[in-house]
């Protein structure tokens, strides 16, 4: 028998992806718009929106001042009185800013008024260490959101889910971050020209494996492929489960990957002290506990602001070989 | 020798039992016969006897829970020491209220470091973990330290075995077994091509199982219980053990099935379509559940849940073991898309290249023993389904027109269901309308 | 400018609405039968039921922590307000949000709110979206002297006249931010001077004189729904009891006689006598008014008593908007 034909692919870059996602969404209802900094003219420092002014004209997508309380509340206010906004924080270093109307305001306006809202609300926003941009340009803040009730947090680790989660949570009636990665941007993978949605809170396993599971976010996914190459070579036979939604947490396939496993760690590109792989940790403790033969390790960032020289930059951020060699330290030795 | 205390098995299905109380202490003498324990299950309470005579040594403290055959005891003869290796519990700190400052002198056994996964199995095993040595990071004993000590040989011996990772998937979907296969890659590594080449040796129109395994195995061989085998054993165990299964037969009259049967196969031949009489019973089965939306559900916690597709599995016999790949949205396929979507996923089961979204979801499953000879039989549902249809052989049977006899050609259908989602009647009005669109088979191409 | 009877005499059964309910509100706080903490806005009724006067429900309001006031003239209903307070499965919120987060979508009141100065921008939002969908809506924004000073006045502020949004921001300003005077909190006296810093007029009005109050909003909201973009309206009005809580007088930080002297010009006999001077309304009739709303407050208060508390598992309701699965537009 013939193998079967691989389907036709049809390569598109991140950037292309998430591009493609606004504007296919925004031909689809007349009620989303964007609106941020540099949003509408530039096209986005990033190139996300490229285009997008051109086809949709000033009034869905909006320039701003430089004033995340006002876009945040702006966009709150909006998706309160029947819109569906899609809010752009240039750099998610910038969330200070409006942390109040995040946690405060979007987070619980659900809530504190018995339900009787609906706010179908899209913050997007840029992560990442790696650009040479220094310490208040390259954080991976999504431990502090995935901490509040009333938010959701995507976090897509290629094209295809950068499309596919960006869909998901535009049409998702909750506030949704979806937090992009910087570095991710030129990666180039097959992404289906239709608009299609990956449900959200449901984990993806992207390498079966038997004796080792990675669970890793955001561009960690890719290095985690690559570290589970390096560790073939010893007999390891790595699982890699990619979340894609940290908040809600698809907490029943990664548990159920490690009792098969029955050995674990997470990565991330976010310090590793309090960053979410501290809670995946706690939880997979919780519920396989007695399938645990090593504990459950953490790859992230050291303890300090991101660096701005290169050389220290590139300590800084984590890699296939250390996520390789902290598996290895976890096993002792290899086995 | 001091004479080991094993825990009682008491029935099939005991998975773990209670030393509820110790009747002799630590230290006490015990003669043959006299009450030495009371173990408790979920089920029972039973006192257990001493079968040898002589000092009782404590394994285990009053209250543990371990399971049937583990080691709860030694009774040492006169001057027995007790085994290397193993040391007893503290008595002292079991007495309750002893005094405010009765610190309980350590076990040995909370300072050794073990990984929770290696605790686990040395107590299911009854193997003290003193008496294991631990080779993980800092003399932790893992998992394999158990196994080592336990005698259960390496827990993944596949890490043995220098294969690569898609040879290991490709293997395991075929129910092959590693060792059985010569690698050709770097450093004998078994490839994905060897794999293949190690399947292909059946061919891919194979006959279902009967056969085959007979001239694969020999008396006194060892099967071991992993991959695709395992599997299934544990499914299909727990299937019986979680539901409570009732099979019915019924009687088709297969006469215009045959007859349909044959003319599409002459149709549809020429475009390399071979509709078999299990395709018919898929496209009865997907109808005849769009009128009986109970059998295709699944029993939660508190609820049955009817599922709004129809997905239906078609149990595929491999050389040893067997698949169910799923034909997705029955009821919304003709038969010849059936047909010629069964056919694709049976071929593609046979060679191993069935993906897993293919194997997953079915909703309903039917599985077939008709070609073996098989006239009536019990399957098992295939969780989470409620229920599950068997086909058995098209065979010459008699009706009798007052006592004229007339030939006819019948089937027996064979369906189990969950009664604790479908009972009998409702089961069996389905089952009927499945025979009746068999028997009048023109309603199948509608 | 001639008013209509009817209105004026909505203005003031507005008035006294806000005035009975905030009265027995402190009450019930004083007594311990309301949990938590109060921001009660007597005093203040004639900002609230000057501007209400001109919204239709379409129109929207963004409040403070000072809310009850807002939501009785935009036409709350008294009964969930009040069940609201008690923290009842029957109130505005089910109970969930309480005093500080009471809110009615729809009549458009977007929800009193614990921060200072949230309001401002959701504000912004509420008009940006009311000309997205091409209506005519205004948005009211309410927030204090103390609320000008966030970040959130500025960016709101800034915005809304770039993008001539249609919004009012009403300034309450009644002398104080929390505990602290004016004066000592900012360095101009009038926030209305700060209006022109962002391109929008900035208007003063007399917050005791309801009818004031009505003349100046009127303008204000006519010129946002013509498109003309924002105004900042300063109410200069006073709250008669704590910041939190009931006791007026005998407070640390401010004078007896200051709240005496306000008092001569408390904005509900104001109002009454103007209007019995216009011969609309006699004494009588204006006590008839008050009896029959402190009959109204009374059997909503009984009706928040008898209301049922949210059972546990509402607790971990409503964190979510539950789509069905897959559900698409």
């Amino acid at each position: 028998m013939t193998a079967t034909e691989a389907p036709p692919t049809r390569q598109l870059s991140y950037v292309g992806a998430v591009g493609e996602a606004f504007a296919q969404l925004m031909r689809e209802d007349p009620n989303v718009f964007i609106v941020g900094e540099d949003v509408s003219l530039y096209g986005s420092v990033f190139g996300v929106t490229r285009g997008l002014l051109a086809e949709f004209g000033a009034e869905r997508v909006v320039d701003t001042p430089i004033s995340e309380s006002g876009i945040m509340g702006l966009g709150l206010g909006a998706a309160a009185t029947g819109l569906r906004p899609v809010v752009d924080i240039m750099f998610m270093d910038f969330v200070g800013v409006c942390m109040d109307e995040i946690v405060n305001q979007v987070a619980k306006m659900k809530y504190m008024f018995g339900g009787k809202v609906k706010l179908p609300l899209t913050i997007h926003t840029m992560a990442g260490a790696g650009t040479s941009m220094a310490a208040q340009h390259s954080q991976s803040l999504e431990a502090w959101f995935c901490h509040v009730p009333g938010l959701k947090v995507v976090m897509p680790s290629g094209p295809y889910e950068a499309k596919g989660l960006m869909v998901a949570a535009v049409h998702d009636d909750n506030p949704v971050m979806v937090i992009n990665t910087k570095t991710l941007l030129g990666a180039r993978a097959h992404v289906p020209e239709e608009l299609y949605e990956i449900a959200l809170g449901k984990a993806h396993v992207v390498r079966q494996g038997t004796n080792f599971t990675i669970v890793a976010i955001g561009r960690m996914v890719t290095e985690s492929l690559k570290a589970a190459e390096m560790l073939a070579e010893d007999g390891l036979d790595v699982e890699v489960i990619d979340p894609r939604t940290l908040q809600p947490f698809d907490t029943e396939t990664v548990v159920q990957s490690v009792r098969k496993t029955h050995r674990a760690l997470i990565a991330h590109e976010a310090v590793r002290f309090g960053g979410i792989g501290a809670e995946f940790a706690a939880q997979i403790q919780e519920e396989a506990f007695d399938y645990l033969d090593a504990p459950v390790g953490r790859v992230g960032a050291p303890f300090s602001p991101v660096p701005f020289s290169p050389p220290l930059e590139k300590e800084y951020v984590p890699n296939a070989a250390r996520i390789a060699a902290e598996v290895r330290r976890i096993l002792g030795k290899l086995a | 020798m001091p004479t080991e205390v094993l825990l009682l098995k008491a029935g099939m299905t005991m998975r773990e039992g209670a030393v509820a109380e110790w009747h002799v202490p630590d230290g006490g003498e015990v003669h043959t016969g006299q009450p030495l324990y009371r173990m408790e299950t979920e089920k029972i309470s039973i006192e257990v006897e001493a079968e040898a005579s002589g000092v009782v040594c404590h394994a285990v403290e009053a209250g543990a829970t371990v399971a049937p055959g583990a080691l709860i005891a030694y009774i040492l003869a006169d001057g027995e020491p007790l085994p290397p290796g193993v040391r007893s519990l503290p008595n002292a700190a079991a007495v309750p209220g002893k005094g405010a400052d009765a610190r309980p002198p350590t076990t040995g056994a909370q300072e050794i470091a073990a990984s929770p996964l290696a605790r686990r199995l040395a107590k299911e095993a009854g193997v003290p973990l003193a008496s294991i040595r631990g080779t993980g990071p800092g003399g932790r004993i893992i998992e394999d330290d158990v196994r080592a000590a336990t005698g259960a040989g390496p827990a993944d011996p596949w890490r043995e075995i220098a294969a690569s990772p898609l040879a290991r998937q490709l293997a395991a979907r075929a129910g092959l077994d590693l060792t059985s296969v010569q690698g050709t890659g770097p450093g004998g590594r078994i490839t994905r091509e060897d794999v293949e080449a190690a399947t292909s040796v059946q061919p891919p129109q194979a006959p279902p199982a009967a056969l085959a395994p007979a001239a694969n195995h020999h008396p006194g061989d060892r099967i071991p219980l992993r991959g695709m085998r395992k599997v299934i054993a544990e499914r299909m165990h727990a299937s019986l053990q979680d539901m409570a299964q009732l099979t019915m037969g019924m009687t088709v009259v297969m006469d215009e099935a045959v007859k349909l049967r044959s003319q599409l196969a002459d149709e549809w031949g020429p475009q390399g379509i071979r509709p078999s009489y299990t395709d018919l019973v898929i496209k009865a089965v997907a109808k005849a559940l769009t009128q009986y939306p109970r059998l295709n559900a699944t029993v939660g916690d508190d609820a049955i849940e009817l599922v709004g597709k129809i997905d239906l599995g078609m149990a595929v016999a491999l050389v040893d073991g067997l698949v169910v790949p799923v034909i997705r949205g029955a009821d919304r396929l003709g038969l010849r898309e059936i047909a010629r979507e069964s056919n694709r996923l049976a071929n593609a089961a046979r060679e191993g290249r069935l993906g897993i979204d293919e194997m997953a979801g079915s909703t309903f499953s039917i599985t077939a023993l008709g070609m073996n000879g098989v006239d009536f039989f019990t399957p098992i549902v295939n969780p989470p389904n409620v229920a599950i249809l068997g086909v058995g052989r098209i065979h010459d049977g008699v009706a009798w027109d007052g006592d004229r006899p007339l030939k006819r050609q019948e089937m027996t259908l064979s369906l189990t269901i969950d009664h604790r989602a479908i009972d009998g009647v409702p089961g069996a009005d389905f089952l009927g309308a499945v025979r009746d669109l068999l028997e009048a088979p023109y309603r199948l191409l509608i | 400018m001639e008013i209509p009877k009817e209105t004026l005499l909505d203005i003031h059964r507005r008035m006294v609405r806000i005035r009975v309910f905030e009265e027995e509100a402190g009450k019930l706080m004083e007594s311990g039968k309301v949990p938590g903490a109060l921001h009660l806005y007597v005093g203040q009724e004639a900002v609230a039921a000057g501007v209400m006067a001109h919204l239709r429900d379409e129109d929207q309001i963004t409040s403070t922590h000072r809310g009850h006031g807002h939501l009785v003239a935009k036409g709350g209903d008294l009964k969930k307000m009040y069940a609201e307070l008690f923290g009842r499965a029957t109130g505005y919120c089910n109970g969930k949000g309480g005093s500080m987060h009471i809110s009615d979508l729809d009549l458009g009141m977007l929800g009193a709110n614990g921060i200072v100065g949230a309001g401002l921008v959701i504000a912004i939002g509420a008009a940006f979206s009311n000309r997205y969908r091409k209506t005519d809506n205004v948005t009211c924004c309410f927030f204090g002297d103390g609320a000008s000073n966030e970040g959130t006045f500025h960016e709101a502020a800034n915005m809304a006249a770039l993008y001539k949004l249609p919004v009012v921001f009403v300034c309450e300003n009644n002398g104080f931010g929390e505990y602290t005077r004016q004066d000592r909190h900012q360095a101009v006296h009038d926030v209305a001077d700060r209006a022109a810093g962002y391109g929008m007029p900035g208007v003063i009005t007399d917050g005791m004189d309801a009818i004031a109050v009505f003349e100046s909003a009127g303008e204000a909201i006519a010129r946002a729904r013509r498109g003309e973009g924002p105004t900042l309206l300063e109410c200069k009005t006073y709250r008669y009891f704590d910041h939190v809580g009931v006791r007026g007088m005998g407070v640390s930080y401010r004078d007896d006689s200051e709240v005496i002297e306000w008092r001569q010009r408390d904005p509900i006999p104001l109002m009454e006598r103007k209007l019995s001077e216009l011969g609309i309304l006699t004494a009588e009739q204006a006590a008839g008014v008050r009896e029959g709303t402190l009959l109204e407050v009374r059997e909503a208060i009984a009706f928040a008593e008898a209301s049922p508390f949210p059972s546990a598992d509402q607790l971990l309701e409503d964190v979510y908007t539950i789509t069905a699965a897959g559900g698409k537009r």
